[in-house]
């Protein structure tokens, strides 16, 4: 095994990108392990509110903060991390290529994964109507009817990208009131293709080869040849869990203002981490890295001591 | 070693290349538009240099609308295997090398 690194960063999202540009210009010896184009950001077909980009696509965005990491010399592997371990003052981590990497400091910054469902046979009629990823899909429902779970920002978003092309747009949301942000629910209520069903959760999705119709918990169907899932993101606790990182009750890394969780020397970063109802953004994302990185530095430089 | 290239499908090869051909063709569907479909099209361009025996294809379902319609995609990435020109199993989404061979094999060997 090579040398250990200063800092290891896991995900190369926003908060991991942003991690390694400041980690390195630390002088830190820094490794990222993930995947960029795997960032959630790849699903936002346009982003408008990250500063010095008016309006840039989320892969777009991703590419250019991969570029810049390399620009100054971070080393990216493009692999998963599978496990990781304390031992003595060192981190060791594996990844699904079976590299085993040592470290001092450990960010964790991956993200989270769309939520499912959470109906019976979701499963059968993935990649047969129904998406998690609008960007990717959107595209084959030109003249369709098609139904958006949720009532969030993304969801909204979701089907107003749809309703572009779609010839009938439904947003299914469980609560009484959109909570998405006012100027989008606006474009929603003026848009005539879109009809938002309040109070509507889905129990059944009905089909012979592809996705027909859905039945509602109310007993309530509707003819619909896809449906969007846009039900928010969980984290996945594992890795956490491996190190004995704290989470709190939805799973969610507990760090204080530094980003430092409650091991030392582990920090965590961007839409892993934090409240349940914390701002989850792109420069909230990169703001949380570029701390870490610096917790990660002065806990390093106060052990040189 | 020769490098197998990954063939693009298009609709004035699609009767040779998929439907009238006698044995088995796994198919790519993508988009440039796709970001899974940027992190699955290298693993599934690796899977090509390594499996034997399966012609591996790719197709552009921008370009060549009516192929997608025909095999009623509307995911990407979405792999399809044909044996003999008939659909003999599919799946959807970008995943880590080991399990899309993993999946295309237990396509091929149900069927062989
Ligand atoms: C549809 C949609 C639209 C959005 N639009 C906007 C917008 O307009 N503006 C905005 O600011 N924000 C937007 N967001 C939110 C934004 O995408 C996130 O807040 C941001 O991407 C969070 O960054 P992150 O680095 O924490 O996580 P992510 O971007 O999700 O990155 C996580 C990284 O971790 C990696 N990873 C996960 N597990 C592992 C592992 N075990 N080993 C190695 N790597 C791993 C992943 O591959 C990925 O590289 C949008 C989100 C969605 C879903």
């Amino acid at each position: 095994m090579n040398k250990a690194y200063d800092c290891l960063i896991i995900g190369a999202g926003p908060a991991g990108l942003t991690a390694g540009i400041y980690a390195t210009r630390y002088a830190l010896k820094t490794i990222i392990i993930g995947k960029p184009f795997e960032s959630i950001i790849t699903h936002a077909w346009n982003v408008e509110n990250y500063p010095g980009f008016k309006e840039i696509s989320g892969m777009d965005l991703i590419e250019r903060f991969k570029e810049h990491a390399r620009h100054f010399g971070v080393e990216l592997v493009e692999e998963e991390v599978v496990s990781a371990e304390k031992n003595n003052e060192f981190f060791l981590i594996t990844t699904d290529a079976n590299k085993k990497i040592k470290t001092k400091t450990i960010i964790l910054a991956m993200g989270s994964v769309p939520r499912k469902l959470n109906v019976p046979n979701e499963e059968d009629f993935i990649g047969k109507g129904v998406s998690y990823c609008a960007t990717c899909d959107a595209p084959f429902f030109k003249d369709k009817v098609v139904a958006v779970v949720g009532g969030s920002d993304s969801a909204v978003m979701t089907a107003l990208l749809l309703s572009q092309k779609s010839k009938k747009v439904y947003i299914l949301y469980r609560r009484e009131k959109l909570r998405a942000h006012p100027i989008e629910i606006k474009k929603v209520n003026s848009n005539e293709k879109i009809e938002v069903v309040y109070n509507a959760q889905i129990k059944k999705l009905v089909g012979r080869d592809v996705l027909e119709k859905i039945e509602l918990t109310n007993g309530e169907e509707l003819s619909v040849d896809g449906v969007f899932v846009e039900i928010g993101h969980v984290p996945n606790p594992v890795i956490a869990k491996n190190l004995g990182v704290k989470i709190n009750e939805q799973g969610f890394i507990i760090v204080d203002e530094h980003m430092r969780t409650n091991i030392e020397r582990v920090y965590s970063a961007g839409d892993i981490c934090g409240t349940k109802e914390k701002l989850r953004q792109v420069i909230t994302a990169a703001a949380e890295g570029a701390k870490a990185a610096r917790s990660a530095y002065e806990d390093i430089e106060k052990n040189k001591k | 070693m020769v490098r197998k290239m990954v063939l693009s499908i298009t609709s004035n090869n699609y009767e040779k290349e998929v439907m009238n051909y006698n044995g088995f063709v796994v198919i790519d569907c993508w988009a440039p538009w796709c970001a899974p479909c940027r992190m699955s099209s290298p693993v599934f361009e690796e899977l090509s240099q390594e499996i034997e025996g399966i012609k591996f294809a790719k197709l552009n379902v921008d370009e060549e609308g009516l192929i997608a319609q025909a095999n009623r995609i509307v995911s990407i990435p979405t792999f399809i295997i044909f044996k003999n020109g008939v659909e003999v199993g599919r799946f959807v989404g970008a995943m880590p090398k080991e399990l899309m061979k993993q999946k295309i094999m237990e396509v091929v060997e149900n069927n062989e």
